[in-house]
């Protein structure tokens, strides 16, 4: 991802905030990637991850400060990363009495350095525990139904495409037929005339259908079977492509 | 670093770093200058910027550089004010914690 891309994506990602809060950030970051020089450009994006964790930072940061009664109802990490520092109980001493000392909890720091330091024991680990026996708990249904779906569709379009070559073959049979029945007609001619006569005429007119048929069918094959690709193809694509501009 | 940086000790940090200029700085300077003391990531000082700007800490205004228009950020009389307490209490909080560690006899 390129700085332009990054910046594109920031802006859609912001679009839920004020127009003057999205375009104050959209200033500081541009300025920031302006200052950092092209050089450092590729530092930049790689360290300030996605453009979802900048938009995320960015709109926490506002929940504070925008609204002093806001409710944390939503889970996610920024709230656990920002909750405590912005919530509005712990930001009006601060303003009136300035006792700051006294605010020095653990769980302030949370959102300054990454990794390296711990979060309170409580939450962070109780989830992640909680992560891991949701996915132990799942495995065990969700890899056979998938592989299940997995096959019925493969199954289906591997089907579909059957069918179509069907019915190429029968036309071309009924093709076939035709021309045989034009040909035993000659024979019969001379056994027979009007029997061999209705037999030429007969065959000609299968053969006639067996032809339109061929086209029709392999022209359907034509149409058919690259929008079923290309369809196909999207839909694998769509779920890679949200996550992308939403993660 | 293995302590943690509060939100109160970073507020601290970015207004003496934007105090040292006396004709403003900018973002990523204020990253830049930020990181020499503390271990912050690119995306943390936005939201505090932005957050002493609308407590009145902070003022910003764009000035043309290279160009371009360049935000830059500059201490109120408010902020200077909410400096001079951080250092009072950071001075206090540091010396208690500077005896309790050297073992001196606590004054």
């Amino acid at each position: 991802m390129n700085r332009i891309e990054f910046m594109k994506q920031l802006e859609t990602l912001l679009n839920d905030i004020s127009a003057n809060e999205r375009a104050e950030a959209m200033q500081y970051y541009n300025d920031y990637f302006d200052d950092a020089g092209a050089e450092n450009e590729e530092h930049i994006i790689s360290e300030l991850g996605s453009p979802g964790k900048v938009a995320a930072t960015i709109k926490a940061g506002l929940k504070g400060a925008d609204d002093q009664s806001s409710q944390y109802s939503e889970t996610g990490y920024t709230d656990t990363r920002f909750e405590e520092k912005e919530s509005p109980a712990k930001r009006e001493p601060r303003k009136e009495q300035h006792q700051d000392t006294q605010r020095e909890s653990g769980g302030y720091s949370k959102g300054y350095s990454q990794a390296k330091q711990e979060s309170p024991r409580t939450s962070t680990p109780l989830k992640i525990l909680l992560i891991v026996l949701i996915v132990i708990v799942a495995i065990p249904t969700a890899i056979p139904v998938g592989i299940g779906l997995l096959v019925t569709a493969l199954s289906l379009i591997f089907a579909f495409f059957v069918l179509l070559v069907c019915l190429i073959f029968i036309s071309v049979v009924i093709a076939v037929v035709g021309i045989v029945l034009f040909i035993s007609g000659f024979v019969h001619m001379f056994v027979t005339f009007p029997a061999g006569l209705a037999l030429i005429g007969i065959g000609l007119i299968v053969f006639a259908v067996g032809l339109v048929g061929t086209v029709f069918s392999t022209k359907l094959c034509i149409v058919v079977i690259p929008c079923t690709f290309r369809a196909l193809v999207e839909l694998c694509r769509r779920p890679f492509r949200r996550r992308e501009v939403s993660a | 670093m293995v302590f943690n940086t509060g939100a109160a000790l970073l507020d601290a940090v970015v207004l003496a770093v934007v105090s040292r200029e006396a004709d403003g700085t900018y973002g990523y300077k204020i990253t830049q200058d930020v990181r020499h003391a503390i271990d912050v990531s690119e995306s943390t000082l936005y939201p505090v910027l932005r957050r002493l700007q609308k407590d009145d800490c902070l003022e910003v205004y764009d000035q043309q550089y290279d160009g371009r228009n360049r935000r830059y950020y500059k201490l109120t009389e408010k902020g200077k004010a909410q400096l001079n307490l951080y250092r009072i209490e950071w001075k206090n909080y540091s010396i208690k914690i500077t005896q309790l560690f050297e073992g001196g006899v606590m004054v």
